[in-house]
């Protein structure tokens, strides 16, 4: 399952966030390229396609203009041919001796055949329209040829003779098996002088002379096609290019088709024989039944839109270049920076805070800058912390010394000295002092103080008043006070014994509710007293009540042995005396001396004796 | 209410059932014989070129092709209905139409016909008058045979004597060896395409004197059918006549890629000789003038002529009804 999860997310992942997964690099390079190409690209692309439509409409009308000039020459040919046939019996002699060849009856040679057959054959050659030129009887029959081996031929189906019975006609290209060509007839009737059809004179044309006429290219590019389709789709003039064998070759492009099949002219754009794509224009000339195609390579009539289309993708080239090479040079002065930062980040995620970045005069130099900054802030705070660690460390190394000592000294005076001394020394404060409350419970009398001035202030036997000052608070409230900034606390109290004094932290001495005094620590700088050494103080304090508990009921305890001591020694004292007189004047004069009493009475009473 | 909508439902679901049947299951192919008029060869490669383009297939046709020889006539073939269409001269046609058997050619395979005189072209034999006291070699002595009217219909047509030249019996029909031989010197009745083939083979070039130049003017090989098929079945013929026109087509415009086709009816052709002879019977087959397969009144009345002439019918027919056009591309 989970397999493939990951392996249908995958996919999405990565194509959803192509362009972000990219490297910030990569996203300004691939931008940067786009810019410079879209503009090229787009102006390119439409310059190429106006000029191209501009081309293609001038090669079209090129196309079209040559195509009716040579369909013009066509029919013109056709025309002439026409006349030329009607020449050959222009001749009255020889138009007499065609009639006496039709005149079928005389079996006898009224015509000499053979001079008549030289007769034509000269005119025709003169002309040079005619490769042969015959007469047909009114059976169909060639009489007379210029081609002897076409004589005695019957052509009665043909329709260029059926037709030519009746007018001046042209026969569509056909091909003629016995001569192995395409020719094209010509047909004309012949009539007598009574105007009555006798015959039919016609004339054979080569499809070289149609050839002639297409191969004269008249101004048209170096890949112009123009030539002529037998409505059989059988070429009949010569190509420029492809393999051609004339009226064997089948041509079944767009334009033959739309030309044969519709029997339209029109202009197309299509793939032509050699397999290459055309601007084509297609005639259909009825008269000889025959299309007319006149055709220009795609690329050569759109060489000049090429020529834009190639321009733009040379500039694109360049600009992509271009773009490559100031993309390249922008991103490193963006990413390179970023990139320096990165690896100080990664740094400082490993702990080396030594590195720093470099610091430039943009954006990214502000943010260089402030992470300089960071990185001291970070070394000074963790060097800050070892410091710190290393002072509790120390504290609680002192509150363990303090109350180990503690233990030890039952002599009240000696402990709050010790006690002052060491925290003092083992937090480095300015000054420490312990205060002691009375017994009035008014009044908080110095017990313990470092330094100079503490000696002083010691010896002088200061007191202060629960009411007044820091002291005085923490002493009321039974809480710590901490006031790290002197200057800013106005119950604080001056002492020009202690001039230094900047902050001040004082602690409660309690044993259970009883407020046994105060201890009070004094340091030269602000703020650096702080909540944790508060805590280690009321630690110490809690200590120091337990001591002082102790210590007073030592001396307690020691006073009462004394008395005890003392009390017995009078009793034998007075045991020792015989009489009652005697032992009540060593009563007296003991406990005297055990009270320090000036004088000492025993009064005696009847039933209730009384002693003070 | 309910048992309404049940209803209309149901119809609609059967029509619709049916509707869907009818497009996706097409009708069964229409079975076709064909009768050719000789063995295996080119001349037929239409037929073979749109049966293995799927031209047939494409037109729902199934086209089997029954090969013909010397004791098969198409024209019975058709008759008794072991061949649908048949192929045929146009002589043929109309005989068998005095007879009786009413037939209609759609379609002819050559539009001129390749009958022909051979002579060697060293001997000069270019028109019929040059035949005047040679030795033309012909199927019978006496001109009796039916393959023997073209050569009576020339001597006709042109004013010659029968008996200005001498006879020979051919018997070795390849080519010019019968000419090289001595026994004739022009051989009468030949197919100029296969003759012409034959000839190069052998190095020899020959002489053709076409009997359709000097008045015979046939339909050799037209493609018909019984007059009652073709009336009953007039979608079909249609369908036929423009694939195998298709396939002409494409047989004249790719000449050695078809006649590769004939190998595959008959595997003991020559490959080389059917390229060629596809080759030369191009311009039979495409004339220039007028659709593939269309033909000519002309020729047909030309053809009756001939038969009159020589007495092998007795009275002209109607020849609107032996052949028509409307199955050919305009």
């Amino acid at each position: 399952m989970n397999k493939n999860q990951t392996l249908s997310q995958n996919p999405a992942i990565k194509r959803g966030n192509l362009f972000r997964s990219m490297s910030l690099r990569n996203r300004l390079l691939l931008a940067f390229i786009l810019l410079a190409i879209l503009p090229v690209l787009i102006t390119g692309t439409v310059a190429s396609l106006i000029s191209a439509g501009g081309l293609r409409n001038e090669a079209f009308n090129r196309l079209d203009a040559v195509a009716s000039q040579k369909e013009n020459e066509i029919k013109t040919l056709l025309k002439v041919l026409q006349t030329n046939l009607d020449l050959i019996s222009e001749d009255n002699e020889t138009q007499q001796n065609i009639l006496l060849l039709l005149q079928n009856d005389t079996e006898t040679e009224v015509v000499n055949t053979r001079l008549l057959r030289n007769e034509i054959a000269s005119f025709i050659e003169k002309t040079g329209y005619f490769t042969e030129a015959f007469i047909l009887n009114e059976e169909g029959t060639i009489v007379l040829s210029t081609n002897t081996s076409q004589e005695e031929k019957i052509q009665k189906n043909q329709e260029y003779f059926i037709q030519g019975l009746t007018a001046p006609y042209v026969a569509s290209p056909t091909y003629e098996v016995a001569l192995s060509n395409y020719s094209i007839l010509i047909s004309q009737p012949i009539k007598n002088r009574f105007g009555k059809i006798v015959g039919v004179l016609a004339g054979r044309v080569n499809l070289s002379t149609l050839n002639d006429i297409m191969q004269q290219r008249s101004g048209l590019g170096e890949t112009a096609e123009l030539y002529l389709v037998s409505s059989n789709f059988a070429v009949l003039t010569d190509l420029q290019h492809g393999e051609l064998s004339l009226g064997e070759t089948y041509m079944r492009t767009e334009g033959v088709t739309s030309a044969i099949r519709n029997k339209t002219s029109g202009s197309a754009t299509y793939i032509d024989h050699t397999d290459a794509t055309v601007l084509g224009v297609y005639r259909w000339i009825p008269e000889l039944q025959v299309a007319l195609l006149a055709e220009n390579d795609q690329s050569e009539a759109l060489q000049a839109s090429t020529r834009v289309f190639q321009t733009t993708v040379g500039l694109i080239l360049v600009t992509v270049l271009a773009a490559i090479f100031v993309s390249f040079v922008v991103t490193r002065g963006i990413t390179s920076p970023i990139t320096k930062l990165v690896h100080i980040a990664e740094n400082i995620a490993q702990g080396n805070l030594e590195l720093q970045a470099e610091v430039s005069q943009d954006e990214i130099g502000v943010l260089a800058q402030a992470f300089n900054t960071m990185t001291l802030r970070l070394s000074d705070l963790i060097n800050t912390l070892e410091q710190r660690v290393a002072d509790r460390t120390k504290a609680l190394a002192t509150t363990t010394e303090v109350s180990r000592r503690l233990s030890n000294i039952l002599d009240e005076k000696q402990l709050l000295f010790e006690v002052v001394e060491q925290i003092q020394s083992a937090y480095d404060y300015y000054h420490g002092q312990i205060y002691l409350l009375d017994d009035s419970g008014e009044t908080l009398v110095l017990a313990g103080a470092t330094g100079e001035g503490g000696k002083i202030l010691l010896e002088r036997g200061h007191r202060i008043s629960i009411e007044r000052g820091l002291v005085g608070r923490a002493a009321r409230s039974k809480a710590s006070v901490l006031v790290p900034d002197t200057s800013k606390e106005p119950e604080w109290l001056p002492n020009p014994l202690l001039p230094e004094t900047k902050a001040e932290v004082v602690v409660p001495i309690l044993l259970g509710d009883k407020l046994l005094g105060v201890i009070d620590m004094q340091d030269s700088v602000t703020g650096d007293i702080f909540a944790q050494d508060v805590e280690f103080l009321q630690a110490i304090a809690n200590q120091v009540a337990v001591g002082l508990q102790n210590a007073r009921s030592y001396a307690g305890v020691q006073a009462r042995a004394q008395r005890e001591a003392l009390i017995s020694s009078i009793n034998q004292k007075i045991r020792g005396e015989t009489t009652v007189e005697s032992a009540l004047q060593v009563a007296v004069r003991e406990v005297g001396r055990a009270l320090g009493g000036v004088s000492t009475k025993v009064v005696l009473k009847n039933s209730n004796t009384e002693k003070n | 209410m309910k048992a309404k909508y049940f209803y209309t439902a149901g119809i609609l679901m059967i029509v619709l059932a049916l509707f869907l049947s009818a497009c996706s299951a097409p009708a069964p192919a229409d079975k076709v014989t064909v009768q050719l008029s000789w063995f295996h060869g080119v001349e037929y490669a239409g037929f073979y070129t749109a049966i293995e383009k799927g031209y047939y297939a494409e037109e729902n046709i199934e086209v089997t092709l029954n090969p013909g020889g010397p004791d098969i006539n198409p024209v019975d073939e058709v008759q008794n209905g072991n061949a649908q269409l048949g192929i045929t001269s146009g002589d043929s046609i109309i005989i068998a139409k005095t007879n009786q058997q009413d037939f209609v050619a759609v379609a002819t395979i050559f539009k001129e016909n390749p009958l022909a005189i051979t002579s060697l072209a060293g001997d000069n034999i270019q028109k019929p008058d040059d035949l005047i006291g040679k030795t033309v070699g012909v199927y019978s002595l006496d001109l009796s045979n039916f393959f023997d009217l073209p050569f009576l219909a020339l001597l006709s047509r042109t004013g010659l004597e029968r008996d200005s030249m001498q006879y020979a019996l051919i018997e070795d029909f390849q080519g010019a060896n019968e000419i090289k031989a001595g026994h004739m010197d022009a051989m009468s009745g030949m197919f100029a395409t296969d003759q012409q083939v034959m000839a190069q083979d052998a190095g020899d070039e020959l002489n053709f004197i076409y009997y359709k130049d000097y008045g015979y003017d046939v339909y050799i090989n037209t493609i018909f059918a019984t007059d009652e098929f073709v009336s009953g079945n007039s979608d079909l013929v249609s369908r036929l006549i423009r694939a195998t026109m298709k396939g002409y087509q494409y047989a004249i415009e790719h000449p050695e890629e078809v006649a590769a086709l004939a190998l595959t009816y008959d595997e003991a052709l020559d490959l080389n000789y059917q390229q060629e002879v596809m080759k030369v019977q191009i311009p039979f087959i495409d004339t220039g003038d007028g659709a593939l397969g269309s033909m000519n009144e002309s020729i047909w009345k030309n053809t009756q002529d001939i038969l009159l002439e020589f007495n092998l019918i007795s009275a002209p027919i109607d020849l609107s009804s032996i052949y028509t056009n409307q199955f050919v591309a305009p």
